[in-house]
């Protein structure tokens, strides 16, 4: 049993003794939302579920909520579109004909929390320090000889050079992860040696030209951010003062201090306190789609070798148990394997039908036997309820499901790895969204041979020689007529011909506020990160 | 005393090797790859390759473990591949977060169980059996059960005391002195910031105290019955010494021995309570942070964390036989 599960077993346990503690909240029907019990309203408290302990974005890769208020990207996501970038430090990004050099012009008088300017020099040494940092994410740039490739060709001017058609460059540079421009002054100053490059004294000092700065870091407790005055986007209109990231690991906590005016936005809850905060007019539930698709990969090995197989793994997996009953629709039916935000996805491909003796009569066509034994590996806290799903279905049909839980890290060991199939489970749970929009970065790690074991993110060693072509044919390829269609078809190979997967959902934003925060937008790239400086209190 | 404290001292050194020997065995033979945990989950091989070589994980255990112990003499615990800082940094922040809960929770654990294992002894019938399914039940709740209930009926009903966390939002702490805010505050003569601290640590010591209410309860009421049988009490009856002096001048001094070695054994125990209690109430301790270490296999995190708690533990079980000599006359340190 997960301790996800185990709390949750405790929460309906406390509930049912507890008479009443949390119904009155929920049922109060007041639109006025709770008490701020003395908060300072213009103070904005996030309950976040993880601590804010590395603002360095040039090696923090977990968490943006912390990165998001202090730094700025060259351009930028507009609202709620996958597909559309917009100006942030650059007032323009524009390509040459072939996509192979993009010219991006700074926006001017624009300094960073440390007073410094950020010009195009200041630019490119804080693009330079991202991808020379050790164990750093600077890999996300893939510019293999940035002194060479990043040109400054007047102060407000640079240039890339990217070698290579990089049409969707400006889509990668909106990405949150690597691409955010921390001051080259701060960083130098407390460089302690070409293995530091500023980052020890960065993490908990970060200095950016977002519209927040860090007032104080609690480890483990909160982060304070304070209004950046200076911020180049000015401070007229509504805007908090502060922004506080309070860090509640457990969901009910989260829950509970929401409905009691502790916080003002709720990362996601248990699925059941989600739907009762959902019917409680104090507080808005975002459930806008996202592109992170929950699966089970299927491996292409040993008994689910055949397609057959995988079919009738799909058509063994209760897709209304699962989501209706177990996720409450705080999660999305899939639609075949590709997200359907995906600007590529094919919405006509429907998910295999739950039909156990269909899939009963496809396992024996394919030699799996009844009294077969498969396994499916997930980790703690994450994937065991669609594992216990397919277990009894399974269990109907006469196949065997053996359940592995993994730490985290013994998770992804295993995922990403080398090992025979004979040492490999039958099946992974796992959870992925692209980095930006475009049908190669989703399927190439996923589907091609290329990112098997530990290349990538296609542990269950699927191949199929026409998926496989197709996908590689996509690399760097503008979004157009030829490439839908391709995409299309591959769509339709990896969820429907020859299956790589179960893909048993697909995720929403699920994030909670009350309902006198206003600006609150949800971009599916940017999972879990907003613009904290459009947000205001009614 | 002196020798007795260097052979102590011997041995805490002792404990130390063996449990970075153990840890270190262990933690790498459970799988797990901090290297790609660093890198991403999207990083190619050869990034995750280059992580793992600057980290020294593709050199050989021994090689490893050679270098480990090196820095160790050298007081560097290494970089937790989490927080990304040296670990000692981490559990100079850490520590005296758990410390400041445990020492709270041994007080509840230690006031409450003695209070209700003396009742339970002294007055024997309906009070003895109330006494004795208190003791049990609180050895029987599940922690992370009690905790939410705690934190729904003081929090959301009562409104009394706060969900979670050390300190309410936007107050600045105390400036370090001993890393407990409650004995910091008082040391800077806040009272206001002691208060918030205060009701910050209550409920989540509570919680971790509850199975060592049950225990000491038990303890103390078993002791105390045996005591109370003793010759001695006898003539003090027999002089006509009042029962309330009896019981807690003569009875309770002597019942209380067994008490102090439950308690310094409840150490380790409250320390591993502190995980599921940490991550209910938000307490940013030792137990967040282990459990965070484990899930990413973050090697040096786990064995700093270790190495404290192995030697805060030899060092209270130290401190519990120094007591028996001051609480027993007859108990020579050899």
């Amino acid at each position: 049993m997960s301790r996800r599960h185990f709390l949750a077993g405790g929460m309906v346990g406390a509930g049912a003794l507890v008479i009443g503690t949390s119904m009155e909240s929920t049922m109060a029907g007041a639109a006025t939302p709770p008490s701020l019990n003395g908060r300072d309203p213009n103070t904005l408290v996030v309950a976040v579920d993880a601590t804010v302990e590395d603002l360095d974005p040039a090696t923090n890769l977990d968490w943006a909520f912390g990165l998001a208020p202090v730094y700025n990207t060259l351009v930028g996501l507009v609202g709620n579109s996958p597909t559309s970038s917009g100006p942030e430090l650059a007032r323009s990004l524009k390509s040459n004909a072939d996509f192979t050099i993009w010219t991006c012009k700074l926006r001017p008088g624009v300094t960073f929390q440390d007073g410094t300017p950020c010009n195009a020099a200041a630019v490119k040494a804080a693009i330079m320090r991202t991808i020379q940092l050790p164990s750093g994410i600077g890999y996300l740039w893939y510019l293999t000889d940035p002194a060479k490739q990043i040109v400054v060709v007047d102060p407000l001017t640079i240039r890339f050079e990217c070698g290579e058609v990089r049409p969707y460059f400006n889509l990668e540079l909106a990405s949150e992860y690597g691409f955010y421009i921390a001051s080259p002054t701060a960083t130098t100053a407390h460089s302690t040696g070409k293995n530091d490059l500023g980052h020890a004294w960065l993490q908990s000092h970060p200095v950016g030209t977002g519209p927040y700065k860090l007032e104080s870091l609690l480890v483990g407790q909160q982060a304070t951010f304070e209004r950046y005055d200076k911020y180049w986007g000015g401070w007229q209109g509504k805007h908090f003062n502060k922004v506080v990231a309070l860090t509640i690991p457990e969901p009910s906590s989260r829950q509970q201090l929401m409905l009691n005016g502790g916080a003002d936005i709720s990362f996601p809850i248990n699925p059941e306190d989600l739907v009762a905060l959902e019917k409680d007019p104090r507080f808005v539930v975002s459930q806008a789609p996202t592109m992170v698709a929950d699966y089970i990969a299927l491996g292409m090995y040993g008994p689910l070798a055949d397609s057959r197989a995988r079919i009738a793994m799909n058509h063994a997996f209760d897709y209304e148990g699962y989501v209706k009953g177990i996720e409450k629709r705080t999660i999305d039916y899939p639609t075949g394997v590709f997200p359907k935000l995906l600007a590529t996805s094919d919405s006509s491909i429907k998910r295999f039908p739950y039909d156990l003796d269909k899939a009963k009569k496809l396992f024996r066509e394919a030699g799996v036997h009844s009294g077969t034994t498969l396994s499916y590996e997930y980790y703690a806290g994450f994937g065991d309820e669609a594992g216990a799903v397919l277990q009894g279905s399974l269990a109907q049909i006469g196949i065997n499901l053996r359940l592995i839980e993994k730490s985290y890290s013994g998770f992804v060991n295993d995922y990403f790895s080398n090992a025979p199939t004979h040492d490999r489970p039958n099946m992974y749970f796992f959870s992925w969204w692209p980095s930006f929009d475009h049908p190669f970065n989703y399927c190439q790690s996923l589907f091609s041979k290329s990112g098997w074991g530990a290349s990538g993110g296609n542990a269950g060693l699927y191949y199929n020689a026409e998926a496989d072509k197709l996908i590689m044919s996509m690399n760097n390829a503008v979004i157009d007529e030829a490439l839908i269609a391709k995409s299309h078809r591959i769509q339709q190979i990896v969820s429907i011909e020859d299956p790589a997967w179960i893909p048993i959902g697909v995720e929403k934003s699920n994030v909670a506020s009350r309902s006198d925060i206003h600006g609150l937008t949800t971009n599916p790239v940017y999972e879990l990160t907003f613009d904290f400086y459009s947000l205001s209190r009614s | 005393m002196i020798r007795f404290l260097l052979r102590r001292v011997t041995f805490i050194l002792l404990v130390l090797v063996g449990v970075t020997l153990i840890t270190f065995a262990l933690e790498r033979v459970v799988p797990g790859d901090p290297a790609r945990l660093l890198a991403g989950t999207r990083a190619s091989q050869k990034v995750v390759n280059e992580v793992k070589k600057s980290l020294g994980l593709n050199r050989p255990l021994l090689s490893q473990y050679v270098s480990y112990v090196n820095s160790l003499l050298h007081g560097h615990l290494g970089t937790s591949i989490v927080t990304r800082n040296p670990v000692t940094h981490d559990l100079v922040q850490y520590f005296p977060a758990t410390l400041e809960l445990i020492l709270y929770a041994m007080l509840f654990g230690a006031v409450i169980g003695i209070f209700i294992g003396v009742t339970s002894a002294r007055h024997g019938g309906k009070i003895d059996v109330v006494g004795q399914t208190v003791a049990t039940s609180s050895l029987s709740i599940p922690v992370f059960w009690l905790a939410i209930l705690l934190q729904m009926f003081f929090y959301s009903r009562l409104h009394l005391l706060p969900s979670g966390g050390r300190l309410a939002v936007g107050v600045t702490p105390p400036h370090t002195i001993t890393g407990l805010y409650t004995v910091d505050a008082l040391l800077e003569g806040k009272l206001s910031l002691f208060l918030d601290a205060l009701q910050h640590v209550i409920l989540p010591a509570l919680c971790l105290a509850v199975a060592e209410i049950g225990l000491v309860a038990k303890t103390v009421r078993a002791s105390m019955l045996e005591v109370l049988g003793k010759d001695y009490i006898r003539s003090a009856q027999a002089k006509g010494l009042k029962s309330r002096r009896i019981y807690f001048r003569h009875a309770l001094r002597n019942a209380l021995l067994p008490v102090v070695t439950v308690m310094g054994l409840e150490f380790g125990l409250l320390v591993s309570g502190t995980v599921l209690v940490e991550t209910i109430f938000s307490w940013p301790g030792l137990g967040s942070y282990t459990d965070q270490a484990i899930n990413s296999s973050d090697y040096n995190a786990i064995m700093g964390v270790t190495i404290v708690v192995a030697v805060a533990y030899v060092f209270v079980n130290m401190l519990v036989d120094v007591l028996y000599v001051y609480l027993d006359p007859r108990v020579r340190l050899t």
